[in-house]
């Protein structure tokens, strides 16, 4: 299926709701799906639930899929696939290892995060998160620390070269992730940044979090995060543009 | 999952809290129960509590050294310094609570071991691996004069 | 006299936690706020992946001015370079040293003093 097929799915099912249409595509991307899900085989998880929960991230990204943007399904895709498989073996590491309690509690410390950020205007200490949460500061190391799970966290996977589908160059998102691997520019871009739009694309590009694993850590709602990333974007790649200043 | 962690800290109370995090850290790896990480949290700071009270004189502090190893469903806490020769050790079996190894500081004082309010007996079950353990214990600096079982 | 906090893990990621919890310790400690926290920790495990043998060690100290992490025996040789620059991003300053054996120590600082 050629790229004007896909388009012409996507229009049917984005501005006219054949929901047919969707299936087509979905039908027509699970290679991806399958490959990625492949790649986190062998983890404990059975690669058919990678799979199934592949999908539903597939089916994600068409549901959000901008049109006016010129920017290929597949590509688009991605991120949200994986999103979906690494937010699966979170899941499933909380159900095994951690309690509700912690889970909960990590939560209100998400929010928490955010409100003193604000407030502050820097980063809470831990015994700031604490005291407002209500909790000491163990506890409060204990919630914060299970809601990265104990999942491998890398540096490597948004940069993983063999990922298929990834078409250089096309999206903010894809741009961002070239601008990130810049070295010294890169600090000079994150400068350009409040602290809560730093560790929004800290937690984007470095950690490979989805935009709604952001928003629910972060405590907004994902249309936020998705605003909040774009003008992260345009702010460092207008900092970037500017004459290289010795770092 | 198996492994073993080492922490090495100065013997002061204030980093009393990075043992029990490193407990914590070493009982979610290990895959054990929120009860069993409990319990290993509790023995870790009665083990270095002990050894931040005991081990060197109060002018010249030295430093403590955790050892926590996963293997299998046995969780155990080893706490040794550099300076008076303090062995002390916990054996923790998954499901069972702590049984606690009385250790002595060489010379005349003693210290007895209690941990929390998980008495344990566990003399008929256990007694093959805390003779090992005592065993360990005897080697190198540490002298254990004798071995109580905590009932 | 700096007073310095080690830990020794399995180099494995399921390990991370253990240094990352440690980590978190320090920093509430030393009163840092939580992003740059999050900011040792992901710049620590990171650097833990390139281990050298079954296990790696984590050397923290901090003074007045900065937050000092040591992290070895790594395997020398051919480093990541994009890791490398994200390492930069996160972390102050980072240099290498030798070990014994031919093996790498990183050193990474982190200035005190707030989230930059």
């Amino acid at each position: 299926m050629g790229s004007n097929d896909q388009r012409a799915l996507l229009v049917a099912y984005l501005n006219d709701g054949d929901v047919r249409a969707r299936d087509r595509l979905v039908e027509e991307l699970m290679p991806l799906v399958r490959s990625l899900a492949n790649r986190y085989a062998g983890r404990g998880e059975p690669t058919e639930d990678l799979v199934q929960v592949g999908a539903i991230g597939l089916v994600k990204a068409i549901d959000r899929f901008d049109l006016e943007k010129g920017v290929e399904l597949s590509t688009y895709a991605v991120p949200t696939i994986v999103g979906e498989i690494r937010r699966h073996f979170r899941d499933r590491t909380w159900a095994v290892h951690v309690p509700r309690r912690l889970k909960e509690l990590s939560m209100r410390l998400a929010r928490s995060r955010d409100d003193l950020s604000a407030e502050l205007g820097r980063s809470p200490t831990v015994a700031e998160l604490a005291a407002a949460v209500g909790v000491d500061e163990e506890e409060a190391i204990d919630a914060l620390e299970a809601s990265k799970a104990y999942a491998p966290r890398s540096l490597d996977q948004p940069y993983d070269e063999d990922e298929p589908g990834r078409v250089p160059g096309l999206s903010d998102e894809e741009r961002g992730y070239a601008a990130l691997e810049r070295g010294s520019v890169v600090r000079q871009g994150l400068d350009a940044l409040d602290e809560r739009e730093r560790r929004i694309v800290v937690l984007r590009f470095l950690r490979g979090m989805s935009q709604s694993e952001i928003a629910e850590e972060v405590g907004i709602s994902q249309m936020h995060v998705s605003r909040l990333l774009r003008k992260s974007l345009e702010a460092m790649r207008g900092r970037l543009e500017e004459p290289e200043v010795p770092v | 999952m198996n492994g073993r962690v080492v922490l090495e800290v100065p013997a002061k109370p204030e980093f009393l809290l990075l043992a029990r995090l490193a407990a914590t850290g070493v009982g979610r790896s290990a895959g054990a129960s929120e009860e069993t990480i409990a319990d290993l949290k509790l023995a870790v700071t009665e083990a270095v509590a002990n050894a931040v009270r005991h081990a060197y004189p109060p002018d010249s502090p030295g430093r403590v050294s955790v050892e926590l190893s996963a293997d299998g469903g046995r969780l155990e806490i080893a706490v040794s310094d550099e300076g008076r020769g303090l062995g002390d050790a916990v054996l923790l079996l998954e499901g069972r609570g702590p049984c606690g190894v009385g250790a002595l500081l060489s010379g005349s004082d003693r210290v007895n071991h209690r941990l929390g309010s998980h008495l344990v007996d566990l003399a008929a079950t256990a007694a093959g691996d805390l003779l090992g353990l005592a065993e360990r214990l005897q080697s190198g600096n540490r002298r254990l004069q004798d071995v109580d079982l905590v009932r | 006299m700096t007073e310095v906090v080690s830990i020794t893990v399995p180099a494995m990621p399921a390990w991370n936690g253990v240094v990352e919890l440690v980590l978190a310790g320090l920093g509430a400690r030393l009163d840092l706020p939580y992003d740059r926290i999050d900011e040792l920790q992901l710049a620590t495990t990171a650097v833990l992946t390139d281990a050298h043998g079954p296990d790696v060690r984590v050397d923290a100290s901090a003074s007045p001015d900065s937050v000092d992490i040591r992290v070895g025996p790594l395997a020398s040789g051919a480093r990541d370079p994009g890791r490398r620059r994200v390492l930069d991003a996160l972390a102050d300053a980072v240099e290498l040293e030798p070990g014994d054996d031919g093996t790498t120590w990183a050193v990474l600082t982190f200035a005190r003093g707030g989230a930059r």
